[in-house]
């Protein structure tokens, strides 16, 4: 009985929910998941709201000069269900967000993890993992 | 390993998943007919509490699909007509394929209503609340409040919205729900499949377990569809800790710059 029920929550585990992921809009709206970008830089501006949240990230190129970025996360409900809070990240912080381009290839990107000063890497709650 | 010996592992997986499947669901059918519901004081099951769509496939498609850029792979949710396919018009099948090009269009996406199957199965949490008169449903996304009356009143005359009207009556344990006044602009899922002017839609909710809800919506729009179909996604209860939050989806919406224009509109 024992192993039935082992293998029934095996099973449940695999058909469960994916949660939560989110989406406002689609992925495949905006983004280009054939164009990954990892991006370091430092925090200009975070913004915790709905429908996305938006990282703005000033990142040095190899050639000295700094591009702004403006990385679309989750939405705040999200991101505070996940973890995040409000003063997740501040102006100055120094991080690395793995992400995906924006198809007009304006320096916008989707983030899909975001490595926090303190070295935790968390879900940005894309929009292309499903969303919530 | 030999070919052999993978192959008859992919059998012996095969036929073990088939054997827990079938128990799952002589399990679910057992608590189903044993189940009885907690009730409020009026005698009506009590729905009550922060539910969501126990898989989000069907938020991504209501069909079959396979793993895709940006959608996992998900069972069909039709189970009517057999086959699990919308029972499109000659046409329409085409135009639902346009939409799944050109997802911008998706109307969730511009922060409009989800409509009425859809917004019962968004990647978002809803609360029920209800009493002799109402069963309220408050959808998290985009704020959806649906209040479905069931004190036997008549439908609004010409109206129109995306969640349409909404009237509700008890069949034993099952709550139904007529819903008239649709749109007509809403899609089903974010693969771009939709409903037309002049939808009526029949849903059912029963509770079959302290957690699960069953919810089933029959869609009968002849504008788009050769017959009518039904869907069904199962609601599960979330953790007592889930609670609605605000979602202002105009504020932190900045995708429209970056959007193709829709439909022409000038951006």
């Amino acid at each position: 009985m024992k192993r039935i029920v082992g293998l029934l929550l095996q099973i449940l585990c695999l058909f469960g929910p994916v949660l939560p992921a989110s989406a406002h809009h689609s992925f495949t709206a905006e983004f280009d998941d054939k164009k990954p970008v990892k991006l370091e830089g430092t925090v200009v501006r975070f913004e915790f709201m709905n429908p996305h949240s938006w990282i703005y990230l000033d990142v040095k190129n190899p050639e000295g000069t700094v591009v702004r970025w403006a990385v679309e996360t989750g939405s705040t409900n999200a991101l505070f269900r996940r973890g995040w809070r409000k003063d997740s990240l501040r102006a100055g912080d120094r991080i690395t967000v793995d992400a995906f381009r924006a198809k007009d290839g304006s320096n916008t990107a989707n983030a899909s993890t975001v490595k926090l000063p303190d070295g935790r890497q968390v879900s940005g709650a894309s929009s292309r993992d499903g969303g919530q | 390993m030999g070919g052999k010996s993978v192959e008859h592992l992919r059998v012996m997986a095969g036929n073990s998943m088939k054997l827990a499947m079938l128990l799952l669901v002589s399990i679910g059918a057992a608590a189903q007919t044993e189940f009885t519901p907690p009730r409020l004081a009026d005698g009506h099951p009590n729905f009550g509490g922060i539910w969501m769509a126990a898989s989000l496939s069907a938020a991504f498609n209501v069909e079959e699909h396979g793993a895709s850029y940006g959608t996992p792979a998900g069972p069909s949710v039709i189970v009517d007509p057999p086959g699990g396919k919308l029972p499109y018009l000659p046409g329409m099948r085409e135009r639902a394929a346009d939409n799944d090009q050109h997802r911008e269009r998706d109307p969730v996406g511009q922060c409009h209503m989800h409509g009425v199957p859809r917004v019962m199965f968004p990647p978002f949490p809803l609360e029920i609340v209800q009493d002799g008169n109402y069963v309220v449903i408050l959808a998290e996304t985009e704020h959806g409040i649906r209040i479905i009356p069931t004190d036997g009143r008549p439908f609004l005359k010409d109206y129109s919205a995306w969640n349409g009207d909404s009237r509700g009556h008890w069949d034993g344990d099952t709550l139904v729900v007529e819903v008239r006044g649709l749109n007509g602009r809403s899609w089903l899922d974010q693969a771009g499949n939709f409903m037309g002017a002049g939808a009526h839609v029949v849903e059912r909710f029963r509770l079959t377990g302290k957690d699960t809800l069953d919810y089933q919506a029959t869609v009968e729009n002849p504008a788009v569809f050769s017959r009518p179909f039904t869907l069904r996604v199962p609601l599960r209860r979330r953790p007592a800790d889930v609670e609605l939050l605000e979602y202002g989806c105009i504020e932190g919406e900045r995708d429209a710059a970056h959007l193709p224009a829709v439909d022409g509109e000038k951006k």
